[in-house]
């Protein structure tokens, strides 16, 4: 009988037991965890937050999950692993052999070391319980205005949870524009406005030197410019950190991230890592995971070579979510700046929405959508099937939602 | 054509939007059938290949109506109807697809029952000799019909060629009034496969996806007109599927090609419109019926409308818990005399049914046919 152990039961970790189950029906899974809930559907903890749904609806498996999929779900941290002797260690001190072992620790989102840092209030956005801290926070102090250190797709989002819970939220971006890594200028800029017509603040082209207090209490944030923005809370949301510390004593490559091959191997033998704690080898570039759909995909093709199976990790990326009040996709190279073979076509599609499809050489290769996330999926099945679409033949016909001359899904017609 | 099968197309579909699945539980609050208490991890884990299907989940899998008011709701872009397919579907791998398809079938046709549905047909045909010349003049020589002439126009009328209803008659009267040149395609041969897929049972809608395509070819047609929403889906499917050269209309796009010939007279009478699920949602077409119904009267918009709002006139329930398709059907009717008006037109011969049969429990607003109601304001000669 194998022996699977899976350290992390995100979405990367849970995906993985489960087909490493249907691959072996015999085989000892064992996953260890180290938050006090279980697997949980992270990306839905804005909904959480709003109370759309409940702590009981935001678990990803049901109780009897880990019984019926034999499956051992152990709740307790792993503390060091033994490549030697092909084993972990818990820090409750209990030991678990493995044949093969997958690393699926996630990120923890990053509070830089500034001044201030530490003052009650200050928080983060990543788990159910850093979001409980900073509900019952809101709510024992009173809060009324948040500032937002970070205008990523993750500041956005608890911007919006904070002002649907009544709090005068600012956000505060480094860069020039806020989303930069998901929209071109023009889908940043529809963002930004509904934002702003919201009455939320969006500062760019600022950064934070120092966060204040009173009494260990925090009380605004000073930006190098001098200004200060006062706050009952703050919330840092510049991005995350790969999960290495147990990595550190070991054989274990880690390069800002768990180094993983496209098969999802680690350089030690036995040994894979798949989700937000990768940094993938793909054509001479690193990397990172950062979505939920990816995560989940890493998770089988670990499984899969775990069991013996030969696979490479390939994607077409798709990543589709809230981003404010409006819905958005963003699907193959959809960033890919025009120029040098690149085109864009930007399609009309619906009221304060956007629908860019990207082209190289002549070839569709992606886009970036807000509202017209549909679009998303057409562009995804004509990647998926390599069809050569010609830019000149996509139109939207009067009165319809869907790109004519590009796939339409199962749902459309049935 | 497209290689893949339907349920390999619907897995594979399924699968990805399981995977992506981010748990909003936004499809659930939008489903008219579901129970609150429903989970979506128990409806995931139920769907998942390999994974077990609670008695919760089960139950779910059997009222599904297929409306798709879960699709446009979900931030992932995913479409629970399609996963709650893959659900019914694995509802009769396990054997525990409940029986009242098998009855459904039993009349209205698979091949085993070839000779019951040819008896059913007979009697139809006699009984409208006697009692209604209309259907017998225009629809009786069409049911089960091997051979067909070359011709612009197909009326698809599948199994509601039997329908009581005036749908049918009158279509094909307003057609002879243009001087089209038709064809009609109906009876219980040519079963668009609805049926089958809301059992779950896709193999069987597969088989009369291939055999309704090879019907059309008959006549060459470059239109095909139905009034029905799942037969508009199987048409678009076939034609998507086996890459066939016609367009598929609802009655609506057919009629709006004809609007200046028509006639047809203006009344100030306000009406309100029922959106169909198949048509308006998932087609994405709530114009064409709009259209139509705008050169005639003022329309005045229920609460819950249009291409991603409108909600399921509760189908014929074709065996979900009557408790629900009651409820459904009800707050349709509430919604319509909300408005104001007196009249609620649909454009899909199930809702018409659907409707009909619960007109009587709520009273205060008549639910009308969009054929027969251009059939009264027609002016032709
Ligand atoms: C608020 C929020 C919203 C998001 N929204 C979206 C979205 O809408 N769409 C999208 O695609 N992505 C979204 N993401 C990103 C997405 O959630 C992640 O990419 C995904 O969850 C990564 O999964 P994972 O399994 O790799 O890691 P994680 O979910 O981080 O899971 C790793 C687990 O391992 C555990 N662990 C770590 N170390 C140990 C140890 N030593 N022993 C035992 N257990 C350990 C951790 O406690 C954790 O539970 C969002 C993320 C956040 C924080
Ligand atoms: S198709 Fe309709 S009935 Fe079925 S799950 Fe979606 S909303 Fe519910």
């Amino acid at each position: 009988m194998k022996r699977y152990v899976i350290i992390g039961s995100g979405v990367a970790g849970v995906t993985a037991a489960e087909e490493l189950r249907r691959r072996d029906a015999d085989a000892k899974i064992t996953i260890f965890n180290n938050e006090p809930f279980p697997n949980y559907f992270r990306a839905a903890l804005a909904f959480y937050i709003k109370d759309i749904v409940s702590e009981e609806e935001l678990f990803g498996k049901p109780p009897e999950w880990a019984v019926d999929n034999h499956i051992h779900l152990v709740n307790d941290k792993v503390h060091v692993i033994k490549i030697g002797e092909k084993e972990i260690v818990t820090e409750k001190g209990y030991v678990e052999p493995y044949d093969a072992l997958l690393i699926a620790t996630g990120a923890s989102a990053f509070k830089p070391p500034v001044n201030g840092a530490s003052l009650d209030g200050v928080m983060t956005y990543r788990t159910l319980v850093c979001v409980n801290r900073t509900l019952d926070f809101i709510r024992k102090r009173r809060a009324k205005t948040a500032v937002l250190v970070g205008g990523g797709i993750l500041g956005i989002e608890m911007a919006e949870n904070l002002h649907s819970l009544g709090l005068d939220v600012t956000v505060l971006e480094r860069g020039s524009r806020i989303v930069e890594l998901l929209f071109d200028e023009t889908g940043s800029s529809i963002v930004k406005s509904e934002m702003e017509r919201d009455g939320v603040t969006v500062m760019t082209s600022v950064e934070t030197d120092e966060i204040t207090g009173e009494n260990g209490i925090v009380t605004g944030v000073t930006l190098k410019s001098g200004e200060t923005i006062p706050a009952d809370l703050v919330i840092f949301a510049i991005g995350v950190r790969p999960v290495t510390t147990i990595l550190e004593n070991t054989l274990i490559k880690v390069d800002r991230g768990l180094v993983v091959d496209e098969r999802m191997k680690t350089n030690v033998d036995g040994v894979y890592g798949a989700g937000d704690v990768t940094l993938r080898h793909e054509n001479g570039e690193m990397k990172p995971c950062r979505t939920w759909l990816t995560a989940a995909r890493q998770g089988i093709t670990a499984a899969i070579n775990m069991t013996g199976g030969d696979e490479k990790f390939t994607e077409i990326f798709f990543n589709a979510s809230h981003v404010y009040k409006s819905f958005y996709a963003i699907v193959g190279k959809f960033n890919s700046a025009e120029g040098d073979g690149v085109s864009h076509l930007v399609l009309p599609c619906c009221e304060g929405g956007y629908s860019k499809l990207v082209f190289e050489n002549k070839k569709l290769v992606g886009g970036q959508f807000i509202g017209a996330i549909r679009h998303a999926w057409q562009v995804y099945h004509a990647l998926e099937q390599n069809l050569d679409i010609d830019p000149a033949t996509l139109s939207i016909p009067e009165g319809e939602e869907l790109i004519k001359g590009l796939p339409a899904l199962p749902n459309h017609i049935i | 054509m497209n290689e893949k099968t339907f349920s390999e197309e619907l897995r594979a579909w399924a699968d990805i939007n399981l995977l992506n699945c981010i748990g909003v539980d936004e499809c659930m609050k939008a489903c008219p059938v579901a129970d609150p208490s429903l989970t979506i991890n128990d409806l995931n884990e139920s769907t998942r290949d390999g994974g077990k299907v609670s008695a919760e989940s089960l139950k779910f899998a059997t009222d599904c109506v297929q409306c798709g008011r879960c699709d446009p709701v979900c931030p992932t872009g995913a479409s629970r109807s399609v996963m709650a397919l893959r659900l019914k579907e694995k509802m009769v791998d396990r054997g525990s697809a409940p029986d009242y398809h098998s009855k459904y079938f039993a009349l209205k046709g698979y091949d085993k029952s070839w000779v019951r549905r040819k008896g059913f047909s007979h009697a139809m045909k006699t009984k409208w000799k006697f009692s209604d010349r209309e259907r017998a003049r225009l629809l009786a020589k069409h049911i089960d019909k091997e051979d067909f002439a070359k011709s612009e126009y197909l009326f698809y009328f599948g199994c509601y060629i039997f329908s009581k209803e005036e749908s049918t008659v009158q279509t094909l009267a307003i057609a002879e009034k243009l001087g089209i040149d038709y064809e009609v395609l109906g009876g219980l041969t040519t079963c668009c496969g609805w049926p089958s897929l809301m059992a779950g049972r896709t193999d069987e809608a597969e088989i009369y996806h291939k055999r309704l395509s090879e019907d059309v070819k008959k006549s060459d047609p470059k239109y095909v007109v139905t009034g029905c929403a799942e037969c508009f889906s199987s048409l678009r499917k076939i034609k998507e599927k086996y890459n066939m050269a016609f367009t598929p209309l609802t009655t609506p796009m057919w009629l709006n090609m004809f609007d200046d010939k028509l006639g047809l007279l203006k009344s100030d009478e306000k009406v309100t419109y029922h959106d169909s699920c198949h048509i308006s949602r998932k087609a994405g077409l709530p114009k064409p019926a709009r259209d139509l119904l705008g050169k005639m009267n003022d329309i005045v918009e229920m609460k819950r409308s249009g291409a991603k709002d409108t909600y399921c006139c509760g189908y014929w329930g074709l065996g979900g818990d009557p408790k629900i398709i009651d409820g459904i059907a009800r707050s349709r009717f509430e919604e319509a005399k909300e408005t104001g008006a007196d009249t609620m037109i649909v454009e899909c011969i199930t809702c018409l049914e659907q409707f009909n049969g619960k007109e009587k429990e709520n009273p205060g607003v008549k639910v009308r046919d969009i054929v027969e109601f251009v059939y009264s304001r027609m002016n032709i000669e």
